[in-house]
Parts: structure tokens; sequence; C-alpha cells
């Protein structure tokens, strides 16, 4: 059981940095970014020709990273800023978003093939503490995701510019209406969510391989998280994930298949019962009118 | 001329289901993804109503509309609460849990349509008859054809009475601004409700119709 919450922690936090990633866009520009998934499956692939093509793996870890932030800028560029002047609704966002991961997942098809890949050619190292047995994979995974969260944490409380995108979230009309930039500020809250998916993506690839259809499934894995977390929260969709990820695991030991049906009732349930989350900050009541 | 026979029925065919999809997306500004998981519920229901109780065409359609009407209610209940991209994801949740129900309702050792074996999970439903109308086969694509076509009509006419009724008025006044036209007496949420329940006798409709093409193949 205790390995199984390892496990689990492990992917949670996966989860809980994907769904960070999907907050920093959708809470400031109200953007669904489900076009991150798309993103996510493109990272690995390009590593991996990167390194194919005799690219240092450190090389090319960054700079598909950098793709990574780079497409994620471009989305904004090209596609949800102008809807934005348009004055779109949200769903024309959405619909746009889905349109781009599209877009990226057909372009991965054609160039890389749709089979399934890895990093490594040989078996995992394995480490074994406590009676409990870790691959090399998932401790440098399990370690990079919690110093970037704690990174990430304390640039968003402390940073001016975390300040601003926080302010942002809250009121983007008013946050222009006192002279920020905010157009640059949605641009880096896009290029930070790029980044933080692509790192998220490589991390989980060389664990356990890719291909170009899971990114959807990892984003709506990252939006469970955060209805269950809760949107206003910073530390609510990191907890959500790490919740959903120990549920997904207990409901796999009794019957894999099963696995996604108990994800979309839990979001069902959150989404119905309690849309706000479990650690979403109390407000007043004239605050949500 | 086979191919294009073939275009032109799938277009009558998913010229109907984008009918009712426009139904709830432009007059109450949802969008659904869970018509696909109301689509295969109208196929599963046709199959096992014919290969199971043997039942013949017109009630099957009848039956596979109604049963996908009444589902689709248990999507309209959450929709008086939830708006924007968060229905989105209650309509995703629904498809997800009924594609995995239809996938997973399924054992090796009983025989496909059984209780425990309902939906014969990844292999799906094999050997549905072909439907006939009062003697009548429809086992040739011109023949497909015209009924795609003629459904395609009547599906047409009665969405275009619909949105130019009192009724598509009401609705779209909800969708531009929902106090103003409850303060007129209209009922956001039995106007959502009746969309949803019409939206989904589409699809059932459609799907029963697109099994017609799917014997033809």
């Amino acid at each position: 059981m205790l390995q199984i919450l390892i496990n689990s922690l492990i992917n949670g936090l996966a989860i809980g940095v994907t769904a960070l990633a999907f907050t920093l866009v959708y809470r400031p520009t109200g953007v669904f970014y489900l076009a991150l998934g798309g993103i996510y499956a493109l990272v690995p692939h390009f590593a991996l020709w990167s390194i194919s093509r005799g690219v240092p793996w450190g090389v090319a870890c960054v700079a598909s990273m950098a793709l990574g932030v780079i497409v994620s800028c471009s989305c904004e560029v090209f596609s949800h800023s102008r809807l934005n002047h348009k004055g779109s609704p949200v769903i024309n966002h959405l619909i746009a978003s889905l349109g781009i991961y599209t877009i990226l997942v057909q372009l991965i098809v054609l160039i890389w093939g749709s089979n399934t890949k890895v990093f490594r050619s040989e078996q995992d190292r394995l480490f074994e503490f406590l009676g409990l047995i870790l691959t090399r994979s998932q401790l440098i995974a399990g370690l990079t995701l919690a110093v970037v969260l704690a990174a990430l944490g304390t640039w968003i409380k402390a940073s001016k510019l975390g300040l601003l995108l926080r302010g942002l979230a809250f009121n983007p009309t008013e946050m222009q209406l006192i002279g920020h930039p905010v157009p640059l500020l949605r641009l880096l809250a896009f290029g930070i969510s790029g980044g933080l998916v692509s790192l998220v993506s490589l991390l989980i690839a060389n664990d356990v391989g890719f291909d170009p259809f899971g990114g959807m499934s990892a984003i709506l894995l990252a939006v469970v998280a955060v209805i269950i977390g809760g949107r206003d929260s910073f530390i609510g969709p990191v907890l959500g994930g790490i919740a959903l990820s120990v549920v997904r695991s207990t409901a796999s030991w009794y019957s894999p298949k099963w696995q996604e049906a108990v994800t979309f009732l839990l979001l069902g349930f959150f989404l119905l019962f309690v849309p706000k989350g479990l650690f979403n900050r109390s407000t007043r009541m004239e605050a949500d009118s | 001329m086979s191919y294009l026979f073939h275009l032109a029925i799938f277009f009558c065919m998913y010229s109907i289901l984008a009918l009712s999809l426009n139904l709830i997306l432009r007059f109450c500004g949802y969008l659904s993804l869970a018509h696909s998981a109301y689509f295969a519920i109208g196929a599963y229901a046709y199959a096992l109503l014919t290969l199971t109780y043997g039942w013949s065409f017109i009630p099957v359609v009848l039956a596979a509309a109604a049963l996908a009407a009444v589902l689709s209610l248990f999507l309209s209940l959450p929709a008086w609460r939830l708006k924007g991209d968060f229905f989105v994801m209650i309509s995703l949740a629904v498809q997800s849990l009924t594609f995995t129900t239809i996938f997973n309702w399924a054992s090796p050792t009983d025989p496909p349509g059984s209780w425990k074996n309902l939906t014969n999970g990844s292999y799906g439903l094999p050997g549905i008859p072909k439907p006939d109308i009062l003697s009548v086969k429809f086992d040739t694509k011109d023949v497909i054809l015209l009924i795609a076509s003629l459904l395609l009509l009547v599906f047409f006419s009665i969405y275009y009475v619909l949105i130019k009724s009192p009724w598509g008025r009401s609705l779209i006044a909800l969708r531009d601004d929902d106090l103003a036209a409850r303060n007129l007496g209209k009922s956001p949420r039995l106007f959502k409700i009746q969309v949803f329940r019409n939206r989904m006798q589409y699809g059932g409709s459609r799907r029963g119709a697109l099994r017609l093409v799917c014997w033809v193949y």
C-alpha cells in the first residue's frame, strides 16, 4: 500500500504541475488551454529526434523545452490574443485551442509516426529503501517536480511579476486601466505554462514512454485536478492532482478498466456538488455575485 | 457512382447531426461533447433491440430516439447550474463515462447481447439484421440515399419550423439576455430541457438511419 502511495505521489506531482500550467493560463486569460496537450506530445518527440541526430541529451531537452515555450507563446500571439481583440466568447477560445491541439497531433503523426516511443533502450536502475522500490526515472521526476513546485510557488507569492499575474487573474480590466502591460503578462503566462508542461512531459516520457495522443488525457487529468483542488488556490491543483492520482491507483488496484470511469465520476461529482473545489479560499458572498 | 452515393448518404447523415448540435450550440450557447455518447446509445439500442428481441425497423428507431432523449435529460439537469467551459467538462465526463461503460460491459464467456456481455466490448455487436419496412428491403445504396435524403428534409423542416416559431425566438432571447427573458415570463430551465430532448431525438434517429448505411457496406 505504501508503494502505491509513493507511486501515486510522484504521478500526482506530475498531474499537479500540469494543472498549475493549465491554471496559469486559465485564470488570467479565461482560455481553456487544450492546446497544452499538443505541446505535451510535441516536446518529447522533438527531444528524441534531436538526440537521434547526435545532439547531447541535455541540449536536446533544453531545446525541446524552448520549442514548447515558443509554440505556447505562438498560440497566444496568433490565436487567443486575436480572438480576445475581437471580443470572442470563451467557447471560441476553447474551440480554437482544440483546433491547435488537433493540428499539433496530426503534425507529430505525419513527421514521427503514431507508434509509442521510449527514451531509454535499457532497463531503468532500481533503488530500494525502507521496503520501497523506486526507479531512477521516478526519483528524478519526483525530485525535479518538487523543486519546480517550490520555486514556482515562491516566485508567484514573492516576486513582482508573480503579483502582477495574480492581479491579472482577479481583474484584467483594472490591471489594464492602471497601466500594466496586460498583453505582455498574458504572453508570459502562456510561456511559463508551455515551459512547465514541457518539463512534465519530458520527465514522464523518460519514465513510461510517449505517443502523439497521450497529451489530451494528461491535460484532462490536470483539469480534473484543478476542479478537485480549486481554481483560485496555488496549492489546490497540486493537492487535487495527488488526490486524483491516489484514487486512480486505488481504482486500478481493484479493476484497471474502470480507472477512467472513476476519474470522470469524480469530475462530475465535484462539478455538481463542490464546484469551487476542496482548497478554494472562502470569499464574502458579494464577492461571488 | 457507388462512391458518390456513399458520400451523399454521409452528407445527409452528418447534416442531421450538425442540425442537432446547432440547436443547442446556437440557441443555448452550450458546446456539448456528449453528443457522441447519445450517438452510441442510439446505435447500441438499435443493435440490441433487433438482435436480442427481434424488433422491426420503425419501432427500433423510435425506441432508440426516445432512449437517447430520456438519457439526455441527465445532462440537462446540471446544465441549469454550469455554464461555459464547465458545462463542456461535464459533457466530456458524460461522454467518457458512456464510452467506458460501453467498452467494459463485456464478458468473453457470455453471448453478445446477454446481460453480462451487453455490448461485447471492443468487438462490437456483429450480425445486425437488414431492415425492412412493409416488406421492402433496404439493402442497396440508392434506396439508402433516398431514405437519408428524406430524413434530412424532414429534420431540416422540423428545425426550420422550430427556430422560426415563438419557441425558437424565446430561445434566442434566453441566450442573449437570460435575465430580460425571465422578466418576460420565459423559463430558462424548461426551455433548456426541451432543447436537450429535441437534440437527442435528432441524434438518436440519425443513428438509427446511419445503421442503414452500415448494413449496405
